[in-house]
Formats: structure tokens, C-alpha cells, sequence
């Protein structure tokens, strides 16, 4: 029970590698705040969690948005009473040779990849200073090394380092840990909706010879959220099965 | 979240103080059995009694890691008396010169001769360790390294003095990319720590011997007053933050990660 009774927000946690976080800390004793913009994959996640004997609250909103992320850490206090640790996982892909790239390409993958992880976290530390401490995790990704037809995405997930750095700077002393998480390629839907050949090339530059599982990145946000991994801050844990 | 190390068998290098001594004991909690390696056998042997205490199996080996056959007679040691190596974490190395920090040398006064000392420990003692158990653990389809490495072989700390030090362990870092590469068909992950400013045993040494020791005692105190008010978290590491990455990268929760080098450092050097 790495995680008994923390109270863990975590945006995004719908489907995919989000929803396994989420079950992964309910499974460790966390009480787990679910949010995503699909209010039914939120409500089954919520059943699922619930069923599990998990305290759960589901906040439907798009934390792009000021108001609806602010939403957000309010629901997490008012249940809970407390936000120990903000995992920003929600992010959406775009994808486009770069030449092609549209403007609303651009702005809405900045907009929900890098501005929401700015809006959450931002509330969240507000409440973390008062308890005397925290952590917030960042799901970042390792596109941005560069990937093809993935610019907007490089880009927010890129930004997401330099705002980690900054944030791990800034509330290390008030006993903020901030780190990001970057997975190389995970079997999730909007892997399936990459362009033909993607598989197979990641598969072929992976050392360890498979994509990764959601619950790959979910173990390595466990442990970042737990107090074994207190004295790390301000670093980018590469999950990629050996592919950069 | 389950580690999967109960009943895995780990040899740790260098585990007699500090780091290692860290590390065998929080394998130990996760049900794991140790070889706990050293030169001093002695101190060794009181960690193996921690351990068995801890209700888990440990042998203490005494070997020079930078003597391919004292490595490989270890390793033997290990297989005869426990049938399986799973875990092997290169943590022996030597901090600046043996006689104490304050008898740094800046590169220009350093002598070549003296060079192979930390390139023997640090370089040579992992590369030794590694080729031990490579065999095995490709034959198994199975394995776990773990490298100490340190954040003087990424960057630039600010530190002088330890040049030397700094390229071997930065070569432990290149090493921990390539053979992760070359072995990971077989389902070995390979990765490195690299710890920041960590309160060894030298440095609670130190403190203890405030009296008779006092410019050791005036040198650690210094480290503290200029550095760790630069750190973040605004502390310095224990070894027991390093042993909880490392035991985490040892276990099944890691076995997607491989090639990596982990930094744990407070948020001191963010590069």
C-alpha cells in the first residue's frame, strides 16, 4: 500500500494510460480523483474503481480551460480535503506532416497538452504549499525528441519539460516534488490511428522488442508518487523500453 | 504495485557503507537475498547479519572488483550457494583521493600515474562485474543491472578537483547504453543511477569526528552552506533515497525501462 489514502488527481484518466494510473494508485490505497471530457469512459472508470472499494470522485471537464481546472482541484479538496499528488496526464494528438500542420492543429494540442498541465498545476501548488508539501507528475512523452508528422505534439510535450524544471524550482522548497514521465510507444487508441508502418518501425527500434503497456508508465507514476521518491525532483523518466 | 523480488538473488558491489550497504538492506525488506561484496569483509559481515535478521538469506563475499578473478569467484561463490544470480548492482567506487576530499587534485596537478585508480575501481570494477554475470543471465533469459553512476559524469557541477572520477563514471553511463542495447533481446535491462550530493559515511564520519578531524569536519560543513542552499529540496541525499531508485529499477515495475540513466539529485543540476 504505497499509497494509502493520498489523495491523487489525475486528468485525462477516461481510458488509456490515465485510467490504468488511476487504477494502479486506487490499487495501492490512494483515493483517486478521475476527470476526463467523455462522460462515459468517466462513468466506467468510476464503476470499475468503485466495484474495487476505491474512493473515487469523477469531475467531468476539459482542464484546458481555466475555469473547469480550477474546478477540478476544488472538487479534489472539498472530497477529499486535501490534493497530495497531480498527475497531468490528458493530452490530445494532432497529427500532420508539419507543412500541413493547420493553426487550430497547433493551438488546440498547446492548448490541452501544455496549457492544461500549466492551469492544474498551478491550482494544485496553491493548495500543496498550505499542507506543507506534494507532487506533481507530468505525463510528457518521448516524441519530443522528435517524431515524425508530430510537431504540435513534440512541441507541448517539449514545453512540458521546461515548465517541470521550473515548477521543480520554484516549489522545492515547500516540499513540491515535480517531475514528467516521457513513455516511448504505448498500446493505447491513438497509437492505433498513427499512420501505416508506425507500429512496426517502433516495434523494430525498441531494444526490449514491444510497445509499452499502460501499466508500464502507471508503475513509474507509482513510485514517483510515493514518499520513496522524495529526493527526486526536476527529472524526466524516460519509460521507453530502450528506444531513447 | 508488486516488485516481484522476493526470493530474487542480488549481488550488490561496495556494500559494506553507505549507498551499498542502503541498497542490500532495502532488498532485504523486499524478500530478496544478498551477496553483500566489499574489501572489508568485516563490516560486510555485520550488514549480512542485518540482513538475515531481516529474515532473508546473505553471504558476505570479500573481493577486489577491479581483479577479474576475484569477480569471477564471486560470482561462482554466489551460484554455489544460491543456484541463480538476478540482480547485480555496481555501487563500489571511491570518492576522490583514499587519503580524504581535501587532498583534491585540480586536473593540472593531478599525476597520470595516478589516474587508473578511480578508472580501475569505477570503470574497470563494473565492466568486471558485468562480463561475470552476462553469461548467466543471458542463459536465464533474465536479469536486472543497476550502475551507480553520478551526475559528476553527466555535467558540470561546479565541483573541481575530481576530473578523473567524473570520466569514468561518465563511461559507466555510455557503457550502461550500449550493452542495454546488445542484451536486451534477452530480457536484461540495464540502467544507471546518478545521484547528486549524497551524505555517505564519510560525511556522518565527518561529523562525528568534528574534534579530531576537524578540517574534514570544516570541508563537509562548507559542501553544506554553499551547495545545498542551491538544491531545491534543500537537502542533501541519503543513502537510502538512492537504494529506493535503485531497488525500483532491480524490480518487474521497471521492466520496460532499460538504457536509462535516472537522476536523483534534489532538482541540484536539472540538465
Amino acid at each position: 500500500m504505497r499509497l494509502k489514502d493520498r489523495s491523487i488527481v489525475i486528468t485525462g484518466s477516461g481510458r488509456g494510460i490515465g485510467k490504468t494510473i488511476a487504477i494502479r494508485c486506487a490499487d495501492e490505497g490512494a483515493r483517486v480523483v478521475i476527470n476526463d471530457v467523455h462522460p462515459s469512459n468517466l462513468r466506467e472508470v468510476r464503476a470499475n474503481l468503485v466495484s474495487k472499494g476505491a474512493k473515487t470522485i469523477a469531475f467531468e471537464g476539459d482542464i484546458s480551460k481555466r475555469s473547469e481546472a480550477q474546478g477540478l482541484i476544488e472538487a479534489a479538496v472539498r472530497g477529499f480535503g486535501r490534493i497530495d499528488v497531480l498527475v497531468n496526464n490528458a493530452g490530445i494528438i494532432r497529427n500532420a506532416p508539419f507543412l500541413d500542420l493547420t493553426e487550430e492543429d497547433w493551438d488546440e494540442v498547446i492548448r490541452v497538452n501544455l496549457k492544461g498541465v500549466f492551469n492544474c498545476a498551478q491550482f494544485a501548488a496553491q493548495h500543496m504549499i498550505q499542507q506543507g508539501g506534494g507532487r506533481i507528475i507530468n505525463i510528457s512523452s518521448r516524441a519530443y525528441l522528435g517524431a515524425q508528422q508530430m510537431a504540435n505534439y513534440a512541441a507541448s510535450k517539449a514545453g512540458i519539460l521546461g515548465l517541470t524544471r521550473c515548477m521543480a524550482m520554484e516549489l522545492g522548497p515547500y516540499g513540491i516534488t515535480v517531475n514528467a514521465v516521457a513513455p516511448g510507444t504505448i498500446d493505447t487508441e491513438p497509437v492505433k490511428s498513427m499512420f501505416e508502418g508506425f507500429l512496426e518501425d517502433r516495434i523494430k527500434k525498441t531494444p526490449l522488442g514491444r510497445i509499452g503497456s499502460p501499466d508500464d508508465i502507471a508503475y513509474s507514476v507509482v513510485f514517483l508518487a510515493s514518499s520513496e521518491a522524495s529526493y527526486i525532483t526536476g527529472e524526466v523518466l524516460h519509460v521507453t523500453g530502450g528506444f531513447y | 504495485m508488486d516488485l516481484n523480488l522476493k526470493g530474487k538473488v542480488a549481488i550488490v558491489t561496495g556494500a559494506a557503507r553507505g549507498i551499498g550497504r542502503a541498497i542490500a538492506l532495502t532488498f532485504a525488506n523486499e524478500g530478496a537475498h544478498v551477496v553483500v561484496n566489499d574489501i572489508d569483509a568485516g563490516v560486510a559481515e555485520e550488514v549480512v547479519e542485518n540482513i538475515i535478521s531481516l529474515g532473508s538469506r546473505s553471504l558476505a563475499v570479500k573481493a577486489d572488483i577491479t581483479k577479474a578473478d576475484q569477480v569471477d569467484a564471486m560470482v561462482n561463490q554466489t551460484l554455489d550457494e544460491f543456484g541463480k544470480v538476478d540482480i547485480l548492482i555496481n555501487n563500489a567506487g571511491i570518492v576522490y583521493d583514499t587519503a580524504g576530499p581535501i587532498r583534491r587534485k585540480l586536473f593540472e596537478e593531478s599525476l597520470s600515474q595516478e589516474w587508473h585508480r578511480e578508472i580501475d575501481l569505477i570503470l574497470y570494477g563494473t565492466l568486471n562485474c558485468i562480463k561475470a554475470v552476462i553469461g548467466h543471465m543471458i542463459r536465464q533469459k533474465s536479469g536486472r543491472i543497476v550502475n551507480i553512476s553520478s551526475d559528476q559524469g553527466r555535467v558540470n557541477t561546479g565541483l573541481k578537483g575530481i576530473s578523473i572520477y567524473s570520466a569514468a563514471k561518465g563511461g559507466v553511463i555510455a557503457l550502461t547504453r550500449n550493452i542495454a542495447t546488445e542484451v536486451a533481446s534477452y530480457g536484461i535491462t540495464i540502467n544507471a543511477v546518478c545521484p547528486g550530493l549524497v551524505r555517505t559515511t564519510r560525511a556522518l564520519l565527518a561529523e562525528k569526528q568534528r574534534d579530531t578531524r576537524p578540517k574534514e569536519y570544516e570541508y563537509y560543513k562548507n559542501i553544506e552552506k554553499s551547495v545545498v542552499g542551491s538544491i531545491p529540496l534543500g537537502r542533501m541525499g541519503e543513502p537510502d533515497d538512492i537504494a529506493k531508485l535503485v531497488v525500483f529499477l532491480a524490480s518487474d515495475a521497471a521492466s520496460w525501462i532499460t538504457g536509462q540513466c535516472y537522476i536523483i539529485n534534489g532538482g541540484q543540476v536539472m540538465i
